[in-house]
């Protein structure tokens, strides 16, 4: 892969890798550090990049796994500022459950990602960015009855998606 | 929200029907109350959108930084690979150098060489050096005369206390006569008076 490729894939994927590493850090500037970090990660794969399939499954991996040890770090580290005195942690610091956090985010991540380009735009600018819906036409060119048809049939597929894979999880959990 | 007007409001949402007041309220419960059963993937759905939306945009240039970032580290890798070759290149070239110098002395030392050729010339020298030696012994042998000299002394001292301890031997034994005898006259003196 060239330096040029690799900058197209930079350009295509930092913002979704941002998104990843802050639900996880909770820190605008440590989710960045996180971002460059993976990125130079990845670069320094050289040709074995070329050996995976799919660039941003395998950069969601790395991003999880590289904030994952940040967390696991800086909880040693607040440890260690206790000089070894262990203070139980509220529940949802743990990262455990983060990873179970993260484990559902990272599937609506996905199938959102998975979604046709117009389908995903839409559905960004009205459930995330909370635009109306009269901007969000003016903004994709579509009147009003088209855009929520788009926005009707993107909710179902994410919807849909997100039962197959949440209870097909659940069930192999329930099998353990 | 009663269950019923939840139905109602989700079908809607589906079906692309809402209006941005109805979402709102959507949102709302989702977020804070408790739901019944069926509408667990709403809840996890609804909470991803209200957390993406919460996550702040990351700073002016992100993108640009980032692309520096990968090119600093680049050229960090290749500094470090120069590095390393030149660090390599060195270690073999000393490892060399110790080997061929370590040849070069073995070799040297292993294979004698004649000093001099015309065998009149080293028999001289030979002679010379002894002559070096030889003097060089003699006068060491010149600093150790006063030691000799002191070893004579003491031989002498203990000689003559030998002699004195024999004429002291022997005076004792006279002595030892003289008692003797003086014993034997007390005795005779003695058995005269009996008499």
């Amino acid at each position: 892969m060239t330096r040029s490729e690799f900058n197209e894939l930079v350009r295509q994927h930092n913002r979704n890798m941002y998104g990843y590493a802050f639900r996880i850090l909770q820190n605008q500037e440590e989710a960045e550090d996180a971002v460059q970090e993976v990125f130079i990660k990845l670069w320094n794969l050289g040709k074995k990049i070329d050996e995976y399939n799919s660039f941003g499954a395998l950069a969601s991996t790395m991003i999880k796994n590289y904030c994952i040890d940040q967390i696991r770090k800086k909880k040693h580290f607040i440890q260690d500022e206790l000089e070894g005195k262990i203070l139980p942690g509220p529940e949802n610091t743990s990262p455990f459950k983060i990873m179970e956090d993260r484990e559902t985010s990272d599937i609506l991540n996905n199938i959102i990602d998975k979604l046709p380009e117009l389908y995903r735009v839409v559905i960004k600018m009205r459930e995330i960015e909370d635009l109306s819906y009269d901007e969000i036409a003016e903004k994709t060119n579509q009147n009003i009855n088209t855009l929520r048809v788009t926005i009707s049939r993107a909710r179902k597929i994410i919807r849909d998606e997100f039962n197959k894979y949440h209870y097909e999880r659940r069930g192999i959990k329930e099998a353990d | 929200m009663k269950e019923e007007e939840l139905k109602r409001l989700t079908e809607r949402y589906y079906s692309g029907e809402s209006t941005e007041e109805e979402e709102s309220l959507l949102r709302e419960f989702f977020r804070e109350g408790v739901i019944p059963d069926g509408y667990e993937a709403e809840k996890i759905i609804f909470g991803y959108y209200s957390e993406s939306a919460d996550i702040p945009e990351p700073s002016i240039g992100f993108e640009d930084q980032l692309l520096a970032g990968i090119d600093a580290a680049e050229r960090n890798r290749k500094t470090m690979k120069i590095r390393k070759i030149v660090v390599s290149v060195l270690s073999t070239a000393a490892a060399l150098l110790l080997l061929a110098g370590s040849y070069f002395f073995f070799k040297t030392k292993a294979e004698p060489s004649d000093t001099f050729k015309d065998p009149v010339i080293a028999y001289a020298e030979t002679i010379k050096i002894l002559r070096d030696v030889s003097s060089m012994i003699n006068r060491g042998a010149q600093v150790l005369e006063p030691v000799g000299k002191m070893n004579e002394v003491s031989h002498r001292t203990f000689n003559s206390i030998n002699k004195s301890t024999r004429i002291v031997e022997k005076n004792l034994k006279s002595l030892n006569y003289l008692e003797k005898e003086t014993d034997n006259s007390e005795n005779h003196v003695e058995k005269k008076i009996n008499k």
